[in-house]
Parts: structure tokens; sequence; C-alpha cells
């Protein structure tokens, strides 16, 4: 497996730190055990509280050629955004809607018109 | 339901095709059994397709024929780079340059160092260019950094490859391993990486210097263990049993250096003290045995001062070398080919003058001693011999009596005085 963290955890270098941040999250809610967990989150401060370390990461990444159809995908737009606060608690997992209804099992796959709790 | 064919799909195929030519032409330059590249690495080949022969290549790979395409990624002309493709050959090389060093068979190994160099064109060619680096910059890390170090970031980052060799270079110097040996290879011949990024003149200089001075760190580190050996045996007053090892390690140097002069230098300038030293107690023994690992390294730095006025420098001690040597041969005629060539290297050498005006001398000495009835010829040879050792040094000791035996093996005979 490549050693460089772009290439490691399959990131566009070019997205920058949200692009990081959202790809970063959907690995640690996969992750299934602590040492991951935890490799995952030195990897994002690694690449997002560091920006001359992304930048030589990204240099040492290969681009992604293939994002379009016979031609490479081209760069995001520059923002001109202020700098993005972003901190550890980015990277936990989204609550799951269903935490919230209340309901002890999954919902019925049922159409409204049958569907007994919005009778 | 027929299930339509879509364009995501049609990219995945093509994703997949050109991973596949990817590792075959991999297998070729790697083997069979090295670590393959990133599957990204295979958009070098969406990169290529953009140009016509770059197509054709392709192509033709899929077929089974991959020299085209080897050749386009091994050196790519110029019409056909663009900056993601720089970019991905950069990467490629340097990793095919890792993997050649592990090799078995030491020719295969040498190879290592045209990845090296392919590599480090390509990240030159990115900065000369320019364009897709700051587009990079831009998009990795936007405003996070003050523009003045962007732009110095990936001003280094033209560079690489040799600052990658430089660090490789100096980490095994010390044990004069292979990969440091190679990555010296690879940093002497870096002209050939500003030759085929088609760097110009000043910023090729500038390459050229800072490779020549990662160079010198690197055999730094490597002489400094036996540079630092040397000195304390000389101080110690050592005998030549422990000090002929020591220079058979500088040798090793040499060697593993690709016969840098910095490393001659440094062992001429250390034991030639020493050397005067043996020779005012006439140890002859002691000096045979300390010229000998340094036999090869003399020649070598003769040869290369006779070619290169720059180096006109070291003329002097390098002579000296020479007539150390021929102080202790066995025979005039050994004697007199040392102390001609130190004579040539240095023509104002005093001890090389000195010295085959007194073979010269002892030739003349010999040749009448032979008979007293000598033939013109042999008078001729005399006569000449006996001048020339003059004209080299007139103060020779040996030389009025000579002449004057010459002047009486010669009567009735003329000579211009």
């Amino acid at each position: 497996m490549s050693e460089n963290p772009f290439e490691k955890w399959g990131i566009d270098p070019r997205g920058g730190p949200e692009a990081i941040t959202r790809r970063m999250r959907d690995l640690i809610e996969d992750a299934t055990d602590e040492d991951t967990k935890k490799s995952i989150r030195a990897a994002w401060e690694e690449l997002t509280l560091h920006p001359k370390n992304r930048l030589h990461a990204a240099l040492g990444a290969h681009p992604d050629s293939h994002g379009a159809a016979g031609a490479p995908p081209p760069p995001p737009p520059r923002q001109k955004a202020p700098p993005l606060a972003l901190d550890v608690f980015d990277l936990l997992p989204r609550p799951r809607p269903s935490a919230h209804l209340g309901a002890p099992e999954p919902l019925p796959d049922l159409p409204p018109d049958i569907d007994p709790s919005l009778q | 339901m027929a299930t339509a064919w879509r364009a995501q799909d049609e990219a995945l195929l093509t994703r997949l095709e050109d991973r596949a030519v990817l590792e075959s032409v991999w297998a070729r330059w790697a083997g069979t059994t090295a670590a393959l590249p990133h599957p990204r690495a295979a958009g070098v080949l969406p990169e290529l397709r953009r140009h016509p022969s770059g197509a054709e290549a392709i192509d033709r790979a899929r077929e089974g024929e991959l020299g085209p395409l080897m050749q386009l990624l091994s050196a790519p002309p110029k019409e056909v780079l663009t900056g993601a493709l720089a970019h991905h050959l950069a990467l490629l090389h340097e990793q095919l340059a890792r993997e050649r060093e592990t090799r078995e068979d030491a020719s295969a190994r040498r190879t290592a160092t045209d990845a090296w160099l392919t590599s480090q064109a390509m990240w030159l060619y990115l900065g000369e260019q320019r364009a897709y680096l700051n587009r990079v910059g831009e998009a990795v890390v936007g405003e996070a950094l003050p523009v003045a170090q962007v732009r110095r970031e990936l001003d280094e980052a033209s560079r690489t490859t040799l600052h990658r060799l430089s660090r490789r270079a100096e980490a095994g110097a010390r044990e004069l391993t292979e990969p440091a040996r190679l990555a010296l290879r690879a940093l002497r011949r870096m002209d050939q990486a500003a030759a085929m990024a088609e760097l110009p003149e000043e910023p090729t200089r500038r390459l050229l210097v800072q490779a020549r001075q990662a160079r010198e760190r690197a055999i730094d580190v490597a002489t400094a263990r036996v540079e630092a050996a040397l000195d304390e045996a000389i101080v110690a007053d050592a005998g030549a049993p422990e000090i002929a090892p020591m220079l058979r390690d500088g040798a090793a140097v040499w060697t593993w250096s690709e016969r840098d002069r910095i490393v001659v230098h440094m062992l001429i300038e250390r034991i030639t003290p020493y050397l005067w030293e043996q020779y005012r107690h006439k140890r002859w023994d002691a000096i045979r045995a300390m010229l000998a690992p340094l036999e090869e390294m003399v020649d070598h730095l003769a040869h290369a001062i006779a070619n290169d006025p720059r180096q006109l420098a070291y003329a002097g001690p390098c002579a000296q070398m020479l007539v150390f040597r021929a102080e202790v041969s066995r025979t005039l005629s050994t004697q007199m080919a040392l102390s001609e060539r130190a004579v040539a290297l240095c023509p104002t050498h005093r001890n090389g003058r000195l010295y085959l005006a007194d073979c010269l001398v002892e030739r003349a000495t010999n040749t009448m001693d032979r008979s007293v009835f000598l033939e013109r010829k042999k008078l001729d040879q005399v006569h000449a011999d006996l001048q020339r050792a003059e004209s080299l040094y007139p103060q020779l000791k040996r030389l009025p009596k000579a002449k004057e035996r010459f002047a009486k093996a010669s009567r009735g005979r003329s000579y211009d005085e």
C-alpha cells in the first residue's frame, strides 16, 4: 500500500481540507478498531492542520487523471472564503436520524396509505 | 428491459484497461515481482492519449506491442508532455528507480540511474512550465500559506529528486552502501536530466552546482572516517602495516564515489608529509607498502590533470607521488618512466626535474661504463642525456664529472657545448 496519505486513503488532493475531512469521516465510520481510528485521525490532522505538509503530500501523489473520460478533471475553482476552522470534532460520525425517532426497530418499507404509523 | 451502456461504465472500463496496460509496462520495466504503482498511476495513459502518437502507442500496447508506449513513457517528447503527465512520470520513474536498485544484477541496478534522472527531468519540466504546479498549489493550500512561501515550496519541488538523492547519498556514505553509490552516480549525471528537460543555461548551471555540492557533502561523510583514522595514526607515528590498510579503505571510498578526485586529494594531502618522514629515514619498504593502495588513484588523477587544465592545482602533489614511486622502483627504466611522467605533468616540479636529471646521468654513465670505445650512436645518446640533464637541473652534483668523462670518451668527435 502507498505511504502517501492521499493515495493510501483514496483522497483527491485538489479537494482541499473539506474533501479530506469528508473522506476521513467516512473512513472513521467504517473503521472497526481503535488503532485504525487513531491512524485516520492522525492523518487528518497532518493533512488539514499543516498546509505545507499537505502540499508536499499532494506533490507526492499521482493526480486523478481518470476523473473525466479522456481528460483530466479541471481543478476546483479557487475559493476566497475565510480559512476553514476545522477541528477533530468534524471527524465524528454524524448522528443517524433513526436514533431520534425512538423506533426500536427499523421503519417498515410501506406505502404511506397503508403505513400504520401514519394512520 | 435493455441495459444502457453509460458514460460512467465506459470511463470505468477505460480506467481498468489502462491499469492493465500500465501493469504490463511495469512488469517489463521493474520485473514481475516488483510492487505495482498506485492504481492512479494509470492516469498517465489518458494524459498520453491527448496526443495522436500517444493514442496510437496505447492502442498498440493493448494489442501486446509495448515498445512504442515504453519509449514514450521513458523519453516523452515535449509536444506530448502535459503538466499532469510529467507529474505522473516523475513519480513513476522514482518508484522504478527504487525498484531497480534492489536488483541482484549489478548492470540492472545501474539502470536505476536512468530512472532517477528521468524523474528529475520531469520535475525540472514542471518547474520551468510552472502553470501546473501553480494550479496544484492553489487547489491544495489555497490561502492557507503566504504566496511567497507557496512559491518557495514549488521552486523546491522542481528539485525533488535531487534533494532525495542528496539525502540517500549522505545517509549511506559512512557505510558505502549501494543505494548511496547509485545516488552519487545519478547526482554526477544531472546534466542529462537538464538536457532531457531542455533546461536553459543558467538554471542548468545552478542545478549542476547543487548536484556537485550534494556529491561533495556525501563524499565528505564517506572520507571522514578514513581521514580521522589516518590523522590519528600519523600523529602516533604508526608504521606502514597500520597505515596501509587505512589507505586501502580510502581506495574503497574512491571506488564507491566513482573515482571522485576529492578522495584522492584528501589521501595525498594526508600521506605526503608522512612519506617524506619515511624517505628521510630511507624506509623504502614502508614507502612501497603505502604507495601500493594509491597507485591506481594517482595514475587516474594524473591522467585527469593532463586532460583538464582546471585541475592544475594538484599537478605538483600528484607529481610528487610519482617521484616517490620512481625512487622506490627497482629498475632504472621504471624510474625514468615515472620521473618523465612527473615532469610532463608538472614541468616546474623541482624533485621531478632533479630525479629525472639524475636518472639521465645514471643512464649516460652506465653506457660509458660498458665500453672504453663507444660507437657514434652511443656517444650521441650519452650526449643527449647529459644535455637534457643539464637543462633539467644544472646544479646536479654528478653532472660535472659525467661531462668530463664524456669529453674524454668523445675525444676527436665534435659535440657542440
